[in-house]
């Protein structure tokens, strides 16, 4: 355990942990957007900034998600300058992507309502990079990249590119989109992975072998076999689609145990 | 597996559906997802007369479980302390392997958060010393709340009942 000075409050918390989770465990909100609590740290958004000072370290600006808490660390993060910062940040948000449904409430929590700088006029990925990460980190199929476009000449990223060999369509980076410009749709027989609205890739499900109803691609039933242990991968081939599931198991039950046509002979 | 189980007498169940309505109040489960699941099989005809059985399928919480096995971020656990599995929320990214992975169908989609939900006994009631929503809910007393061992005895108590009462002396 480490002593910290949280809004001029001392607090016992754990060690090893990072100031946001510290924060969050002591009840004080820290906007984020690029933050999930599966994935590292990363930094890309900078809303969770917060004003640090220690022992050996003069006071600044610094993103709370990855600051590792210490012995003496003092942290504000509602001082002006951590406000101000938010701003501004929220009104370039604001500026890049000024649809979205999630941003908008947002901006409207931090007391932003406009913005003074340029606006789009179609949403653009804000490269928080969380479906980067979780394809990446967590899926392990490192299908997503960011990707500079031929007009941009400071080759900065500024968009996300989709390999469709390495994808296997397990939809995480649509679910996790915070402003939504992946789109997972299954439709027929095929599954169509869509970014910024172009179609990117196309995957062919799985029928299910109960209900023959499409459910699944191949890579995604790998994917999950590769992570069951191995004699349990190799009796079940996960070949029925999830609503079906129970059924098929309730049947087999009643079948065999439960309703006699007669009784079993005694003996 | 976990030390609780949830015993259903299929004699005794008329499949009203009370445990699915209490359970979904209980948990706020959004249309579409079911944590427990009353599954009706047949009707079939047994001598003369037509008979349906009604199979309740909640989580069963096995002891190695393929959705914890399968889930990449480590969002669904099991409980220390009794064996519960359940997702934390906050780690969840909406890979659904979980739900691939089970073979009951159990782990459930929201689709407004993008996050798997599923049947975790109500342990928000039984750390509190209270049933399950749907026993306490089960309107003939068919469900009950026992252990493993428990609901071992009571299966074969019932069935060396059957073998009885059908011996000819």
């Amino acid at each position: 355990m480490v002593t910290i000075t949280l809004n001029g409050t001392e607090r016992y918390v754990e060690d090893g942990i990072t100031v946001l989770e510290a924060a969050r465990r002591e009840g004080v909100d820290i906007p984020t957007l690029c933050y999930h609590e599966a994935l590292a740290p990363y930094g890309a958004c900078r809303l969770c900034m917060v004003e640090a000072e220690g022992p050996r370290m003069r006071r600044v600006l610094l993103p709370s998600c990855n600051l590792k808490v210490f012995e003496g660390l003092v942290i504000d993060t509602e001082t002006w300058l951590v406000r101000d910062t938010r701003t501004t940040i929220m009104e370039l948000l604001l500026a890049t992507t000024p649809n979205t449904e999630l941003l908008l409430i947002l901006s409207r929590r931090l007391g932003v309502e406009k913005t003074r700088y340029q606006t789009n006029k179609v949403d653009k990925c804000i490269l928080c990079g969380l479906c980067v990460r979780v394809c990446r980190e967590k899926i392990g199929a490192s299908a997503l990249n960011f990707k500079a476009s031929d007009e941009n000449d400071n080759v900065v990223a500024d968009a996300v590119s989709l390999s469709s060999d390495a994808c296997i369509g397990c939809g995480s980076c649509a679910n996790i989109c915070p402003i939504g410009v992946i789109h997972v749709a299954d439709g027929g027989d095929e599954r169509v992975i869509s970014l910024y609205g172009e179609q990117v890739n196309t995957l062919r499900l799985v029928r299910c072998e109960s209900c023959g109803k499409p459910y699944t691609t191949q890579k995604f039933l790998d994917f999950v076999l590769s992570r069951l242990e191995k004699g349990v991968s190799s009796k079940s081939k996960l070949r029925i689609c999830e609503n079906c599931a129970g059924e098929y198991y309730s049947v087999a039950l009643t079948g065999q145990f439960l309703v006699f046509e007669e009784f079993p002979p005694i003996l | 597996m976990s030390i609780y189980f949830i015993y259903q007498d299929q004699k005794r169940c008329i499949g009203c559906r009370a445990c699915e309505i209490h359970c979904k109040t209980e948990n706020d489960v959004p249309v579409g997802p079911r944590f427990g699941r009353i599954i009706p099989v047949g009707p079939k005809v047994i001598g003369t007369v037509p008979r349906m059985n009604f199979i309740f399928m909640p989580c069963f919480h096995c002891e190695n479980p393929w959705c914890v096995s399968a889930c990449p971020t480590g969002a669904m656990k099991i409980r220390a302390k009794d064996g519960i599995v359940f997702v934390e929320q906050s780690l969840c990214v909406g890979c659904k392997a979980c739900i691939t992975a089970c073979p009951w169908g159990v782990p459930q989609w929201d689709e407004e958060t993008g996050k798997v939900i599923k049947c975790d006994y109500c342990r928000h009631r039984i750390d509190n010393g209270l049933l399950p929503a749907c026993v306490s809910g089960c309107t003939t007393n068919a469900l009950r709340w026992v252990s493993p061992e428990e609901a071992s005895r009571l299966k074969r108590e019932r069935h060396a009942r059957e073998i009885a009462s059908n011996l000819p002396y």
